[in-house]
């Protein structure tokens, strides 16, 4: 400080012989004047330095105090234990090895996979009929070749085709919280020749009044079974009025579905879906090659609703369901080999569903489903075609189609790992009216049998027998035949568990 | 006659039962139904989801669960992975935001308390393994304290004006509780060291208070119920080992334990494994009395 002081008086004596040397006397003594004034405004500000950094010192003094009483507690300390810790792991800082390794990647947000699983399922059947002869057979009015398949998708039959080991599917499941507002679930469903998006949507999870929508490509609400999937199914296949009306993979559709649980004592859900309307079973979107009226159904053409309830009484669950949906049907067979055509439309469905479950203990129940569900097609027209694809003279002709089926099953499972259950499924009407004429198309039944075996809850082996005279020829003639299967079903990973 | 069947109908929709109470907490368990009901009185209605009768893993998932579950403020479950199997569907069916996991609604009871033999690198060949640890917490009446203290807790984040009332009977719960805790001590002390064997790991944590060691499990990995030959081995390997007792849940099939105990003569023991299970546990006390007579020598 005092040096500071010195050399601004040298500096200012300096300033001053300058200034006598170049002015008169008057000049001199007001400049004197104001560089006394500047001078003793200079040593205020000294001054002012001064206290400051003393008041500094005495702060800094308590702080040395501390820090001496800290050092006392050195040997306890956390702070002298860690120091100590990062010393036994590198004596001296010149070591060469790297001080503070990564326990967990900071940037990964692994924690937030998905629950992912992986469902596989597979069978080896034993069946009364050739590979070829049972590809070629159909349900006459709802589809024909269940081995075959139609701009590459399989028909009818789909699971299970091949006499000998069949590799069904193996499923890629992925579910998770998108955020606070959504959950999303998708679905890869992957077959020996191809995978395909099977189902990929999302869900509310925290609109108010117990209401949730849906939106994406996901199984419709429709009936009882539809929403249900294949590995959840009491037996291995589809009932027939199912595989009829919806084809292998059910009425899988984009679209929304909005749900809501009435404030009821009993459980009443009322649920409506606008969807695309692609499935090739009931409904299509694209045009009717050389039939005006059948053109393109541009955007969303399927809407489905459906009111499901449920209540207990004493041991037994029960559960009911009315759905309906309606359409426009465009089914293009115009470029297949054996009787192009193509059928076009107004299609209404509705199906009634009933189950209940009747628990004889923690372990074991009895449960009954059956579901009816009924086709019905308006303004129909049927449209055939020759060999080259142009439309046959005649065409297109009116078509109407009414048609119906239902199944009902009985379910016992009479041990921690074992269920056995019984099936009878049937179309029980078949009318199809080509331009006013009925053409007395055939239809039939089936009856199924089953044991399973479920070692835990991830894995099933099930050996079904079933009597099928459900199955026609081109010619419309019925094949009867017996089926003996045995399914494999595996999960791995997290997947979700299963609603009532 | 035709009108009658309409209004009946109707009436059977509509009801929706009375509302005094404050809270309208659900617990997926009886135990948890009962401890709520004494911390929160007459300020809260609960509900219980799973009927006693059934194995706590594998309650059926029905569509009156996700009605009860639709108007609650408060959802408390038992948590470490025990509601895995059924709760998760019937809970997303109920649509109600308000008591989804890591909302103000929902309390998981597990995380007020340290789980014993956590078992995180486990796979499904182990069986039906909680990787958190075992779930079955409640069967040591230490973990009662923490688990009354977090209801108490929660219920008057919910309910600010019935905070001091909680305070008190969380009190009185405590004293209760304590008071009993030292009588069926008392009346076990006598097997304390012995050797048990349970049927599921139910207990473990049981006979952890007690001091009790449970040398075997019926089941070969949890979750798969034995066979005949899994069985015989068991005996020939306890032949050496001073087993005192063979226990098991009520629900479960009982053959196995009996013939055990039967091979050993020791004794056979069926343990209501909730508050509801058996005419005499009707509240967590009497339920503890009687898992405590039932095993007493």
């Amino acid at each position: 400080m005092n040096e500071i002081k010195l050399s601004l008086a040298i500096g200012l004596l300096v300033a001053g012989f300058n200034a006598y040397a170049s002015d008169d006397l008057s000049a001199l003594k007001a400049q004197i004047a104001a560089q006394q004034a500047q001078l003793e405004k200079m040593m205020q500000q000294m001054q002012a330095l001064e206290t400051k950094a003393q008041q500094v010192e005495a702060k800094v003094i308590p702080t040395a105090t501390m820090k001496a009483a800290a050092a006392e507690q050195k040997e306890t300390s956390n702070y002298q234990g860690s120091l100590d810790q990062a010393r036994a792991a590198s004596r001296k800082l010149s070591d060469p090895v790297k001080v503070g390794g990564i326990k967990r990647n900071p940037f990964s947000g692994s924690n937030m996979n998905p629950d992912v699983a992986v469902i596989l399922d597979g069978s080896y059947v034993n069946r009364g009929q050739s590979n070829s002869d049972y590809s070629a057979l159909g349900m006459p009015g709802f589809f024909h070749e269940l081995g075959g398949s139609h701009e590459g998708h399989a028909h009818g039959g789909g699971y299970n085709i091949n006499n000998g080991f069949n590799l069904n599917y193996g499923e890629l499941v992925f579910s998770a919280a998108v955020d606070k507002y959504f959950d999303l679930f998708a679905v890869i469903h992957a077959g020996e020749e191809g995978a395909a998006l099977e189902e990929a949507y999302a869900n509310t999870r925290s609109l108010p009044f117990n209401t949730q929508l849906k939106f994406g490509k996901f199984l419709s609400g429709f009936g009882r079974l539809n929403g249900q999937h294949h590995h959840y199914w009491d037996f291995a296949d589809q009932p027939l009025i199912y595989q009829g009306v919806f084809g292998s993979h059910g009425l899988l559709e984009k679209g929304v579905q909005a749900t809501w649980l009435a404030p009821t004592r009993n459980y009443l859900l009322f649920g409506a879906e606008v969807l695309q309307g692609d499935n090739e079973q009931s409904f299509g979107t694209k045009a009717i090659p050389s039939v005006a009226q059948a053109g393109q159904v541009d955007g969303a053409g399927l809407a489905v609703g459906f009111v499901k309830t449920g209540f207990d009484i004493g041991k037994t669950s029960w559960m009911a369901g009315l759905s309906y949906g309606a359409g426009k049907m465009r089914l293009n067979h115009s470029t297949e080999e054996h009787e192009p055509h193509a059928k076009a439309g107004s299609v209404a469905i509705s199906g009634l569903d009933l189950t209940g479950k009747y628990f004889l203990d923690a372990t074991r129940y009895v449960m009954w489903q059956s579901e009816y569900i009924k086709r019905e097609l308006t303004d129909g027209l049927l449209s055939k075609y020759d060999s080259v694809g142009d439309l046959e003279t005649g065409f297109p002709q009116r078509l109407w189609q009414n048609q119906s089926g239902y199944y009902s099953q009985l379910i016992w499972k009479f041990a921690p790992q074992w269920r056995t259950g019984l099936r009878y499924d049937a179309i029980d009407e078949n009318s199809i009216k080509v331009a006013g004429t009925d053409k007395n198309t055939p239809y039939g039944d089936r009856n199924t049998l089953m044991v399973e075996y479920n070692p835990t809850e991830f894995s099933r082996v099930r050996l079904q027998y079933a009597q099928s005279g459900a199955f026609f020829t081109e010619e419309n003639e019925r094949k009867r035949f017996d089926e003996v299967l045995l399914q494999f079903n595996m999960a791995i990973g997290a997947h979700g568990a299963h609603s009532f | 006659m035709k009108k009658r069947f309409w209004a009946t109908l109707v009436a059977l929709f509509c009801y929706q039962g009375s509302a005094y109470a404050t809270l309208n907490v659900v617990a997926t368990y009886g135990w948890i139904g009962d401890l709520v009901q004494q911390i929160g009185q007459e300020r809260v209605s609960v509900t219980v989801l799973a009927q006693a009768s059934f194995d706590p893993h594998f309650v059926p998932p029905k569509p009156s669960l996700a009605v009860k579950l639709r108007n609650a403020d408060l959802l408390v479950i038992n948590g470490a992975q025990l509601e895995i199997g059924w709760l998760p569907p019937v809970l997303r069916q109920a649509a109600n935001a308000n008591i989804q996991p890591n909302s103000e609604g929902f309390l998981d009871l597990s995380s007020l308390v340290t789980l014993s033999n956590p078992r995180p690198h486990a796979t499904r060949a182990d069986g039906d393994v909680h990787p958190d640890g075992n779930p079955h917490y409640v069967f040591n009446p230490d973990n009662m304290a923490a688990l009354a203290f977090g209801v108490a807790h929660q219920l008057c984040h919910l309910d600010k004006a019935g905070c001091v009332f909680y305070e008190q009977s969380l009190a009185r719960f405590d004293q209760r509780w304590q008071t009993a805790m030292q009588a069926w001590q008392l009346k076990l002390a006598p097997l304390k060291g012995k050797q048990l064997v349970q049927y599921h790991e139910s207990f473990d944590d049981l006979a952890h208070w007690l001091g009790m060691k449970v040398v075997a499990n019926v089941e070969p990995v949890p979750g798969v119920p034995p066979s005949a030959s899994h069985l015989e081995k068991l005996v020939t390997r306890l032949k050496d080992q001073q087993v005192v007792m063979v226990i098991q849940e009520h629900f479960r099939d009982k053959e196995a334990t009996e013939w055990l105990a039967k091979q050993r003569q020791i004794r056979w023991r069926v343990l209501p494994s909730d508050v509801g299970a058996s005419p005499r546990a009707t509240d967590l006390f009497s339920w503890f009395d009687e898992l405590v007579d039932k095993q007493a020598p």
